[in-house]
């Protein structure tokens, strides 16, 4: 594959017009997508682990071609292929536990903020009623468990994170979504933050004009010296900038969900 | 026949014969009622048996009542019963034992329909939890039944009872390896490996000072349906990373240390 010189840094999500014979070429962070149309079979090929250089990059129509060894092909059959294609970003299909790189101590009664990023599932979809084609885990995170026990608790993602205090300071990535995270420890302890479990399938993922993919800010308050705390989602980003371009995977009831989000085993 | 017609005999017969159908009926309706009932409160092995019990416990009264109808005397049927019982339980004792232990079983719960369970050397897939046995499927496609009596007396172990588990994965390196190096380049294979969990966290555990090797046990947490790819890919990773780091996995050897005799010159080496 010809990587060729660097394209400008467009959305790579959105929505495309692919007439019979073309093919489109995406590269997100590590993950290579393509998308060729013929009139009775749509096929989708993507490699995961690529080089993650030279990411953000789509060009639709293409003459390129994705190949190399672990590409993975599906072929979609209909009867008369649609012309419509989206490719859009979504968030984890599980709850992701985020792992400062530090361990963070908020004492009691304080409240810190900070921002981490989760990574992103590419999603296709076809025609006017945007069928779901596939969808992928650009770069497939890693397993984690998190509970009280090895028999009870839930099966997330897991992420690390510099956990930056402040915005300006966080890089941007194609494949990750950024979250504001707020922590509020209204316990009488304090709250040791070796992992966060940011409930992933509750948030939307926004695009910033900056072409930046975040997610609603949110709220995690721990209330007692329980591992559990109260999620509550917040505000979009920058409201008057974001536009939502994947909802939320779940719904979340007004008052927050209760999720085992500082749970470490064996506590 | 028209005086037979208006005798007690006859009306008794009818009398019967309403009863018994009638009873059918209400057999079939209660069945159908605790079914629904169950199958909502209840395991599907529990929702069987109580339609079951419901409808033959009926179905048994009914019968009793037609015969009572038609004038028999169910104080000898009853005698006969219990004679018939008697033998019938010398005979039967092996499967009223299974019957009992399946009752248990299902009780006591320590595995359902779809788990799969180690018992007696045998793996495989739970079928079913009839009356008398269980069935089970093994990963090379057999048919297993095992009484349960047996399952009842045996030790059961429930692979999949819990949603992750943890994989063992013993190891000897080389004595002139450094140990340090062995566990960071474990550590980096786990955390490469997507199936691996990152917690639990994974473990590095001594062994012992073997005669050839120092042996280790690298335990890493996959989610249980994830058991077997994770289980396949780390040792497959774990030789490639030692490779590259010329960790050596031994063979067993000797080292041969020749001694001088007491008298006489020394062995060549």
């Amino acid at each position: 594959m010809d990587d060729g010189e660097q394209k400008p840094a467009l959305p790579w999500w959105g929505r495309f017009e692919l007439g019979v014979g073309e093919r489109g070429l995406w590269h997100v962070g590590p993950m290579r997508l393509s998308l060729t149309r013929q009139r009775q079979e749509i096929s989708v090929g993507y490699l995961q682990n690529a080089d993650p250089r030279d990411a953000r990059f789509f060009e639709c129509p293409t003459t390129a071609m994705l190949e190399g060894s672990g590409v993975v092909r599906n072929r979609y059959a209909f009867a008369e292929t649609p012309e419509l294609v989206w490719v859009r970003p979504a968030l984890a299909d599980r709850a992701v536990v985020v792992y400062p790189e530090d361990p963070f101590h908020v004492t009691a009664g304080e409240s810190i903020t900070l921002f981490c990023s989760t990574p992103l599932w590419i999603r296709v979809e076809v025609g006017a009623s945007r069928l779901a084609l596939m969808e992928s885990a650009i770069e497939r995170p890693p397993d984690t468990w998190i509970g009280p026990s090895t028999r009870e608790g839930e099966l997330c993602y897991a992420t690390q994170t510099a956990a930056r205090l402040e915005r300006a300071s966080v890089p941007r990535h194609p494949h990750r979504a950024l979250t504001e995270l707020r922590i509020r420890n209204a316990a009488s302890d304090t709250l040791r933050l070796e992992r966060v479990n940011l409930a992933v399938p509750y948030l939307s993922v926004y695009a910033a004009r900056d072409g930046g993919l975040w997610t609603e800010s949110v709220v995690l308050e721990r209330t007692s010296s329980a591992t559990i705390g109260r999620l509550q989602i917040g505000h979009p980003p920058m409201p008057s900038e974001a536009e939502r371009i994947t909802p939320a995977r779940l719904t979340s009831d007004p008052g927050g969900i209760l999720v085992r989000a500082f749970s470490a085993l064996f506590d | 026949m028209e005086n037979y017609l208006t005798t007690e005999q006859f009306y008794g017969i009818v009398r019967a014969g309403i009863t018994l159908i009638l009873g059918i009926a209400a057999a079939h309706l209660l069945r159908s009622a605790i079914g629904k009932v169950l199958d909502h409160r209840a395991s599907v092995q529990v929702a069987i048996l109580g339609r079951r019990v419901a409808y033959y416990l009926v179905l048994a009264l009914a019968f009793a009542s037609a015969l009572r109808e038609l004038g028999l005397d169910l104080g000898v049927l009853l005698g006969a019963a219990g004679v018939l019982t008697v033998a019938m339980g010398f005979a039967a004792q092996t499967s009223a034992s299974n019957l009992i232990s399946g009752l248990f079983l299902m009780s006591e719960g320590p595995f359902v329909v779809g788990e799969v369970i180690e018992v007696g050397g045998t793996t495989g897939e739970v079928l079913s939890i009839d009356l008398l046995s269980v069935t089970l499927r093994t990963f090379d496609n057999l048919y297993v039944r095992v009484p349960n009596e047996t399952m009842v007396k045996a030790q059961i172990t429930n692979l999949t009872r819990h949603p992750i588990r943890r994989y063992d994965l013993q190891l000897g390196v080389a004595y002139g390896s450094k140990i340090g190096r062995v566990r960071e380049v474990l550590m980096e294979v786990a955390k490469t490996n997507p199936l691996a969990l990152r917690e639990p966290r994974p473990l590095i555990i001594f062994l012992a000072f073997a005669d050839s090797s120092v042996n280790l046990q690298f335990s890493v947490w996959a989610a249980r349906e994830n058991y077997l790819d994770l289980r396949n890919s780390l040792a497959e990773e774990v030789k490639e990373a030692f490779d590259r780091e010329s960790i050596e996995i031994p063979f067993p050897h000797r080292v041969i240390v020749p001694r001088p005799t007491p008298s006489g010159p020394s062995p060549r080496t």
